[in-house]
């Protein structure tokens, strides 16, 4: 059942209204505050309190009209009903809605109860019956009536796609059942426009129903829209009184009454309108001509119509317009939905409004949606934090603001790309998950922090032959971490160009540190007599002497951290010299000790450092011996020194050492318990799990760097390895297995590649250049600066770094080369982790939440303000260590300012230490107590928890969430989850939600502002600053015309 | 003959357009004849506007456009000025409200609204509106008069308008140091210079100001608003 029916002015004014019960607090206004202020008319309905609102507009005469009713009933002819009071409504009092010399008196109760009634009833019916053509009159009047309204109207029904669609033919065989019925006598304008309405009637719509049914019986499925409008036109020409368009008619009565009135009509509106008015009346005298004269005539001025304006807004007419907005709006990072919503809602502010003199329906939709920007992006509520803040001080207790925020998408790989755990084990991407600790590159641990994953663009990284890494897929956010390697270089051009000295010229490579890019520069220095370098020489002179002098060169060991995307637009000359290189030797604190007991439980003590080595020598020859399984290590007979090594290490363990002497050319050795006969190492092979199966042990791959693993690797070179001294002077072992071994040689290339060295890719195959066969070989080479640091036996093999070695010790041989090879659409996963984000190949980058706070700290205590900044960013390990940096930059900024850092560590409950702060700085008598927060994806539930219960806890003044201006449609997602969650999870009857935003990177953007229209429509809430680098100063107000110029600029 | 025909109303039409342009050039963006009426959204400025216009009450919502109108004063019957005065009636939502600038050039007089039964619990958003009109470069420029017209005096809980000054003043002098304080806007390239209110190193008053500030009590709804129909006759006919 309705409740309440309101027809309001969009200034405000009620014309006309109707409640059936008792409403206790109106919901007009909230409906306009909340959503017609807001821009979102896109939407169908509101809900206020207990009732459910809907509305339509009446644009041509800046109505709203408005239907309330209680929430839990579903009332399908609403719609319908708003539509038909509308039209009839719009019809009737068109004269009274013009002119606004006086007040007028809407006599529109019966008329109202009439329309309302029979769509009621209607409804009641069901819609089968709901669908048949109703009671239909065939009287003049009335088809004026319903060819009028159809006139006047047809164009005005909104119909957004979200909305049931009302047929002009339900609404105008509503109206016409109402027309028809009570008001027979009624002289239609001329009455009205005497402005008392008549209200005179007399027939109830129960009487009369039953009848008018049996008489439309026979019309019944026969008549469609379109003969009724053909019904229409004859009526209409029959009838010699009423001009065919009711709308100019009227134009011309409201005209007269203006000025008869008080002479000053033309001046109703300020601006366009009175020019608007003034072409009316212009037009309808015309058309009046025109009426006599033929059609051409008229097309002509439909015509001028078109140009000067006047001519009333049609969905139609707005769809192309909107369409190229909404792109537009996206193109400018417009979330699409808002967009969509933006668009929709300014269609219905449009429809059936009258474009002003010469403008065009795209300039008209242009200006409407930069008044709903700048609608939008004004903020509602206060953003003045130092008075809030002045305010607090007052109540004498601190301010307490909270920062939130999301942390940066991952960067992403495709699945089954294997990572290096912190444990030495590997695993794929996808089966990572929080908590999970990986590798990084010095040797500590990155704990993951998130993981996504999603669909995207697809590259391929693949690095050359020679290179120890394998390919990989990553999407186009995943940042390379690059050595570039390219000095700045001289070209002497004397190719003669005609009319132009010769000249030298210098390349050389700048790192733009704004856009993250290298670019490539050229200067010439020209030569020749007369000009500035008289010699060649000079020339040359002049351009090393700049050379030195270039900022920002990228030489050599420039560590370039680049987007693929990014990487991509980088010239050739760029991307030719940029080289992927793998860090050095990888230690594994939590795999350490494992060898070292092992050996302690065989040999029954503490076992030093030595024994160790040894062990792990022997062990290593042992696995580079061929397929012996047995216990036992052949030696050549003439290789004295391993020979002689072995006895060695075999009193250095106590084990002695028993050579089997049967074969001249080889000597099987094997070792026994000094007391006794028990081989010890057969036990140790068998702990080390390896005997039955040749293998590089894998609790050795992880353990010491020095006592176990180099001394393996020496073994296991000692025995299979071939050292080949490169052209360039330069060293590689070569590592074959001469049986089809190749998981061996894989687990060498592991090792060495661990071990500070680096060992190709396994090539499967070798080909015998004699015989030209392909031998069933796997083999891998080792490079590395450091080979001298194996403790190999064998001098021969031995990397000797003697005078003359020559030994190049640059990095070349721990870089390579690589090809980037799109490889279109993937499935990508995702992870984020702590720290440095680096690990081995791939970097993160994070949304710094703690950044922004550090600015908006350093802003306050400008102002002299005393903050204390509460590290509550307990997960991600070095949030502390870097606020704590922030902390003392501020401190050290700042004469006179007081900032502390209230920290508890990690781990703890961040409400917890929240609370804390605050009362500690109640008790110090802080004015501003920032919170820092955990960056958390919106996705995830235990954060969002935690988030949630922070706020409820201590409430804070404001929260604010930290957002990246980059983000396109995951801005919405990201805020509704976050406000949702706060929602959700908080337990409490009056939730917080996000009460402000900072946008991040804002300098970065150009003018692709959509994140903030994006943001702020999503939360309704206003976006307090902008981040515009990298500074403390880098805080800026955000301008509302700045961005709403932004967005609408081509 | 058709094509004369034709010529003549395109001439007609082009003329038209060309006088009602320049009209509306000379008329509205020459004179400064208008008078808005400002404050907050529910302080009764479309009431007042109505009142004044038709002498009539009607019910009003928040408004979302402004409603503007010639209104001929008259007191008892007698006109107070010779001609209809325009009067507009801005939107007082927050996200209206910035539309009051665009009213500025032409505004002869600025008549500020105040709800004084709930001017208590709204200082701050009152102070805020009334330092961005004071703050406007053309408030300042031309040294618009201000009437503030404090609403609703019949209320029981209304506070008398000396009361409303004070706190209004010392809102206003908060406000001026933390406005001051505040960061720089993202374009740098558009300087507006915000004007420093008053005088430096003293407290916020109103007369302070260039511009004239006049406080008046007032009740829309019990047709108390003879003050601000005089003073809106005074600062027309002075001229």
């Amino acid at each position: 059942m309705l409740d309440f029916f309101t027809i309001l002015t969009k200034g405000g004014i009620v014309l006309w209204s109707k409640s059936f019960t008792r409403i206790t607090s109106s919901p007009v206004d909230a409906l306009i505050r909340d959503v017609l202020i807001e821009e979102r008319a896109g939407d169908n309905s509101y809900i206020k309190d207990s009732y459910s609102l809907k509305w339509t507009f009446a644009n041509e005469f800046d109505l709203i009209f408005v239907a309330a009713y209680q929430k839990i009933l579903q009332l399908a002819y609403i719609e319908e009903l708003l539509a038909t009071v509308k039209k009839f409504f719009c019809d009737k009092f068109a004269e009274f809605i013009r002119d606004t010399s006086q007040i007028h008196k809407y006599a529109f109760d019966d008329d109202f109860n009439t329309i309302f009634n029979n769509i009621e009833e209607k409804d009641a019916k069901g819609y089968d019956k709901f669908s048949k053509p109703r009671p239909f009159e065939q009287t003049k009047k009335f088809k004026e009536t319903v060819e009028g309204s159809k006139k006047l109207s047809v164009n005005d029904i909104t119909k957004p796609p979200t909305i049931p669609i009302i047929s002009d033919d339900k609404i105008a065989r509503n109206i016409e059942a109402i027309r028809g019925k009570p008001t027979r006598g009624r002289g239609g304008r001329n009455k009205s426009r005497s402005g008392k309405p008549s209200n005179e009637s007399s027939f109830s719509s129960d009487d009369k129903k039953p009848t008018r049914k049996k008489t439309l019986r026979t019309w019944e499925d026969k008549i469609s829209k379109d003969e009724m409008e053909n019904l229409d036109y004859s009526g209409d020409k029959d009838d010699r009184d009423r001009p065919s368009a009711v709308n100019t008619h009227s134009l011309v009565d409201q005209n007269q009454l203006g000025q008869f009135q008080d002479g000053h009509y033309e001046v109703k509106d300020l601006g366009q309108n009175d020019s608007d008015k003034s072409e009316e009346d212009d037009y309808d005298e015309a058309n009046e001509d025109s009426n006599q004269n033929d059609v051409n005539q008229s097309s002509m001025f439909s015509f001028f119509k078109n140009i000067t304006g006047q001519k009333e807004i049609t969905q139609q007419d707005l769809v192309p317009a909107l369409a190229k907005m909404k792109e537009h709006l996206i193109k400018k990072n417009v979330a699409a939905d808002i967009a969509t919503h933006l668009c929709d809602s300014v269609s219905r502010n449009l429809v059936g409004q009258k474009t002003g003199s010469f403008k065009s329906i795209q300039s008209t939709v242009k200006q409407s949606m930069e008044v709903s920007l700048k609608r939008i992006l004004t903020p509602k509520t206060s953003v003045d934090l130092l008075r809030d803040i002045s305010q607090a001080q007052s109540e004498s207790r601190p301010y307490t603001i909270c920062f939130i925020g999301v942390n940066g998408v991952g960067k992403c790989f495709a699945r089954g790309t294997k990572f290096l755990m912190y444990d030495g084990t590997y695993k794929n991407v996808e089966e990572l998950t929080i908590g999970n600790k990986i590798m990084g590159d010095d040797n500590s641990p990155r704990t993951i922090q998130s993981t996504t994953r999603g669909e995207g663009s697809m590259y391929r990284i693949i690095p050359n032959d020679k290179s120890p890494a394998e390919p990989f897929e990553c999407n186009d956010q995943h940042i390379l971490v690059l050595k570039f390697a390219a000095y700045p270089f001289i070209q002497s051009g004397e190719i003669p160009v005609t009319g132009l000295y010769p000249r030298i010229r210098l390349f050389w490579y700048e790192y733009d540190d704004v856009k993250n890019m290298i670019v490539k520069k050229t200067d010439s220095y020209y030569y020749g007599p007369g000009k500035l370098y008289p010699k060649k020489e000079a020339a040359k002179k002049a351009a090393i002497q700049d050379m030195a002098r270039k900022p920002n060169l990228a030489i050599s060991d420039f560590i370039w951290e680049v987007p693929i995307k990014d990487f991509l637009t980088a010239s050739y000359d760029v991307r030719r010299n940029c080289l992927m290189f793998k860090p050095g030797k990888v230690i594994f604190k939590l795999g350490q000790g494992k060898f070292r007991n092992i050996l302690s439980d065989i040999l029954g003590i503490n076992p030093t450092d030595s024994q160790i080595s040894a062990a792990a020598w022997l062990v290593g020859a042992w696995i580079s011996n061929g397929l012996e399984t047995s216990p036992t290590i052949c030696v050549n007979g003439d290789e004295i020194e391993i020979l002689n090594a072995m006895e060695k290490y075999g009193e250095t363990l106590s084990w002695k050492c028993i050579k089997d002497n049967s074969n001249k050319e080889e000597q099987r050795i094997s070792f026994i318990h000094d007391r006794g006969d028990r081989s010890e190492f057969l036990h140790l092979l068998r702990m080390l799990d390896i005997l039955d199966g040749k293998k590089v042990p894998p609790v050795i791959m992880t353990d010491e760097l020095d006592q176990v693993r180099l001394p393996l690797l020496s073994g296991i070179l000692d025995i299979g390895g071939h050292l080949l001294e490169k052209q360039d002077g330069s060293y590689e072992y070569i590592y074959q297995s001469p049986q089809k071994q190749c998981n061996i040689v894989e687990q060498v290339r592991n090792l060495a590649n661990l071990s500070g060295f680096c060992s190709s890719n396994v090539k499967k195959s070798m080909k015998e250049y004699s015989t030209n066969i392909t031998a069933p070989y796997c083999y891998t080479t080792i490079t590395g600066n450091e080979l001298d640091k194996l403790p190999l036996i064998v001098s021969r093999k031995k990397v000797c770094k003697h005078h003359d070695c020559s030994f190049k010790l640059d990095n070349r041989d721990m870089v390579w080369k690589f090809k980037v090879m799109n490889v279109g659409l993937g499935q990508y996963y995702g992870f984020k982790v702590d720290k440095n984000e680096r690990f081995l190949l791939s970097d993160l980058t994070v949304a710094h939440n703690s950044t922004n706070l550090s600015k908006t700290c350093f802003w306050l205590l400008q102002n002299g303000l005393k903050v204390l900044i509460a590290a509550c960013d307990t997960f991600r390990s070095g949030a502390v260590e870097q606020l704590r940096v922030h902390v003392r930059n501020l401190n050290a900024l700042g004469q006179n300012s007081t900032v502390e850092l209230y920290e508890r560590g990690y781990g703890k409950d961040a409400a917890g230490i929240a609370k804390d702060a605050v009362n500690y700085a109640k008790a110090n008598k802080f004015d501003v107590v920032l919170i820092d927060t955990a960056g958390r994806m919106q996705d995830n539930e235990p954060l969002m928890r935690a988030l949630a219960k922070l706020v409820s806890v201590n409430n804070p003044d404001k929260i604010i969430f930290v957002g990246e201006a980059l983000v396109g449609n995951e801005a919405v997602d990201q805020l509704t989850k976050f406000n949702q969650a706060l929602k959700d999870f908080s337990g409490l009857q009056n939730p917080r939600q996000i009460d402000g935003m900072i946008l991040t990177k804002f300098d970065t953007i150009d003018d692709k502002v959509g994140a903030a229209l994006s943001m702020t429509y999503t939360t309704g809430q206003p976006i307090l600053f902008v981040g515009t680098g990298q500074t403390y100063t880098d805080l800026k107000n955000m301008r509302v015309g700045h961005i709403v110029h932004a967005l609408l600029r081509e | 003959m058709e094509f004369s025909t034709s010529t003549w109303v395109i001439l007609t039409i082009l003329v038209t357009a060309i006088i009602s342009i320049a009209f509306k050039v000379l008329n509205d963006r020459s004179k400064k004849n208008t008078f808005i009426i400002l404050g907050l959204s529910d302080s009764g400025k479309t009431s007042l506007f109505i009142k004044l216009r038709y002498g009539e009450q009607v019910q009003t919502h928040t408004s979302m456009k402004e409603n503007e109108g010639y209104i001929k004063l008259e007191d008892d019957g007698d006109p107070l000025t010779k001609v209809p005065i325009h009067f507009v009636d801005v939107p007082g939502h927050e996200k209206l409200r910035f539309r009051f600038s665009d009213f500025i050039p032409i505004t002869r007089g600025i008549i500020f609204i105040i709800d004084s039964s709930t001017c208590v619990k709204n200082v701050r958003s009152i102070a805020e509106y009334l330092y961005d009109i004071f703050s406007n470069k053309d408030v300042i420029k031309h040294h618009i008069p201000t009437l503030i017209a404090c609403n609703k005096s019949d209320m029981i809980t209304a506070l008398p308008p000396e009361r409303i000054q004070t706190i209004l003043e010392n809102e206003l002098n908060q406000l001026r140091n933390t406005r001051t304080s505040a960061l720089d806007h993202q374009d740098t390239s558009i300087t507006d210079n915000v004007e420093f209110l008053g005088y430096e190193n003293e407290i916020f008053k109103f007369e302070h100001l260039e511009n004239e500030i006049r406080i008046e009590k007032c009740s829309v709804d019990k047709n108390e608003f003879k003050g601000i129909k005089t003073w809106v006759a005074e600062v027309y006919e002075g001229r």
